[in-house]
């Protein structure tokens, strides 16, 4: 499924400056997206762009043939499944429960599960390994469990593109590899805002980098992590350090 | 907590129907004398039974109903465990409609009509002068909930100097919060108001389970977040403004009651909201049970309007749920 994205750009209520500016791109090759750039990019407003929980000031988002901010939101949270940054649910639901709810497009009135909808939660409980904690409220369990637990959510919502804000923020190395290996090991297409420039090298397989609402640039990581390209995005000076097929960096002190 | 099933739902609230008429039956009994509903009844026993006793009995239920329910609805939808709607201004707003209706003499149906649209426009109003970059945050909300009920206040308690002594007595009654006895018709539109509302909130109910975990994403899980809002809103104030122009300022039924209702069920919002509602129902009724009895040994021959009952045993909750953290 091919994601089109033409001349998007993006106006906050109550602010002067576009927040987007013009941006296009397609995804259609590859499975892993990342969406880089520094505070204040542009990131996060186009991932809800893709999500659909934003409509653009300008520009249209096409999945296939369709329009994507003119399908009900019920049709579209069919294709589109967002992971939010870390939330904090009000009450004290179960694991089980909160997965449950990625059920919400396919469900009638009053939203009661059928038995086909309580296997596909068991399912993506299973695939994320949170099945034993099922019974656990989420307000009891650490920040890389949360973590899992939404995106089992997501997995349980059955759409062709899974998209994620930030999915390693708040949590320390150990649940940052898990976390992204679980989600590459997915079988969907991955969108996904990332920080960490050398995470997105070692498993994104295409990015982007946004700077200041501008697409700077698209293309595999390795031939856009590069000197020039990271100090004209960021301002910092790096060295870039090839290690297999990734290339890393890391800020030079002197 | 296992997931809900219908078979579940629909036994807990059968069980639930059966409880509050086995409240209704008790309340009904209890009393300045006691009465036994079934059997033969002297025309005296007749009278305070069928005629003062049961509508007053039916208010609290109705009004225990909506109050439980829309409370459940607000601290959902709001994600705030201290909204309810008498905090919130809803009742403030419920009330000052119905006090203009009371100073210009209209006809007791114009009454909740005006009352549920200074209901919905107070809920409304606090909603919109709480959020700031379509954000609310939890002690903004209450605030302004503060503030409002102070503004309305102002405004009842101007109208309240400008009527006849008459009139002013009802206003008292209708803000210290009093179930009495009303008649049939009267309480047969409310009954109508607080049915509408509560199917349409209970419809709501699997949306509010969404809501409850973040707008965004329930946006995200393919719900329309501003259309549910509205719809909650609406029919939570449809239900407000119908129980108060008779019932008057029930504080603290709207806070503990969903608290109740959740500790039992679990958080489950399509079980919960109907649940609150019966829970609420049996609370009031045996809380204006109280208030009717509660003199009847001591030489006062009077009776504590339910308004003085329920913040006596809320007042203490809602501080509880302070110190233990405001979420």
């Amino acid at each position: 499924m091919t994601l089109k994205i033409k001349d998007i750009s993006y106006l906050y209520p109550h602010s002067s400056q576009e927040a987007l500016k013009d941006i296009s791109f397609e995804i259609s090759s590859g499975n892993i997206f990342g969406i880089l750039g520094p505070n204040g990019a542009g990131k996060t407003t186009l991932l809800k762009i893709l999500t659909g929980l934003f409509k653009p000031s300008h520009g249209e988002v096409f999945l296939e043939e369709n329009n994507l901010h003119s399908l009900s939101s019920r049709e579209r949270a069919k294709y589109m499944a967002y992971v939010p940054q870390q939330e904090e649910i009000f009450l004290p639901f179960s694991t089980e429960q909160i997965v449950l709810m990625g059920r919400a497009p396919y469900l009638g009135l009053m939203g009661f599960e059928s038995e086909q909808d309580h296997e596909i939660a068991q399912q993506s409980m299973k695939e994320t390994d949170i099945w034993n904690l099922r019974h656990r409220s989420l307000h009891e369990l650490s920040g890389g469990e949360k973590q899992r637990v939404f995106i089992a959510r997501a997995l349980a919502q059955n759409t062709p593109f899974l998209l994620l804000d930030e999915p390693t923020a708040h949590l320390d190395l150990r649940y940052q590899m898990e976390i992204l290996k679980l989600i590459v090991s997915l079988n969907k297409k991955i969108i996904m805002t990332l920080h960490d420039i050398n995470l997105a090298s070692l498993f994104c397989q295409k990015i982007i980098f946004l700077k200041e609402g501008h697409l700077i640039g698209m293309g595999n990581p390795a031939e856009m992590i590069t000197q020039e390209n990271i100090q004209k995005i960021y301002e910092t000076k790096v060295h870039i350090y090839k290690k297999e097929n990734a290339s890393l960096c890391f800020p030079n002190f002197s | 907590m296992k997931p809900l099933s219908i078979k579940k739902w629909t036994f807990t609230l059968v069980a639930l129907k059966i409880l509050t008429l086995s409240v209704f039956l008790l309340s009904l009994s209890l009393g300045g004398k006691l009465i036994w509903p079934f059997g033969t009844l002297s025309p005296e026993d007749h009278n305070i039974l069928w005629i003062s006793r049961l509508p007053r009995v039916f208010l609290a239920l109705m009004t225990g109903y909506a109050l439980g329910t829309s409370g459940t609805a607000f601290q959902g939808l709001l994600q705030n465990s201290l909204a309810d709607p008498y905090i919130l201004g809803v009742s403030s707003g419920a009330a000052l409609g119905s006090i203009l209706g009371l100073a210009f003499h209209l006809p007791f149906e114009m009454i909740p009509v005006l009352s549920f649209a200074s209901a919905f426009g107070a809920m409304i109003l606090v909603y919109t002068l709480a959020s700031k970059n379509k954000q609310v945050t939890p002690h903004t909300l209450l605030l302004t909930g503060v503030i409002l009920n102070a503004f309305l206040f102002a405004f009842i308690l101007l109208l309240n100097g400008l009527v006849s002594f008459e009139q002013s007595q009802k206003i008292i009654f209708l803000l210290m919060g009093n179930i009495g006895t009303e008649s049939f018709d009267k309480l047969l539109l409310v009954t109508a108001f607080v049915f509408v509302g509560s199917l349409f909130l209970t419809r709501e109910g699997y949306a509010l389970n969404l809501l409850s975990s973040g707008a965004e994403s329930a946006a995200a899980s393919g719900i329309d977040v501003p259309r549910h809002r509205k719809r909650i809103f609406f029919f939570a104030s449809l239900m407000i403004g119908a129980v108060v122009p008779l019932a008057g300022l029930v504080g603290f039924i709207g806070l503990f009651v969903p608290h109740i209702t959740r500790f039992i069920f679990g958080p489950d919002h399509r079980l919960v909201i109907p649940a609150s509602g019966w829970i609420g129902a049996m609370v009031l009724m045996l809380c204006d049970t109280l208030a009717r009895s509660a003199l009847i040994w001591t030489s006062y021959q009077t009776e504590l309007p339910v308004g003085a009952i329920t913040p006596l045993l809320g007042a203490p909750f809602f501080l509880f749920l302070l110190k233990r953290g405001l979420k």
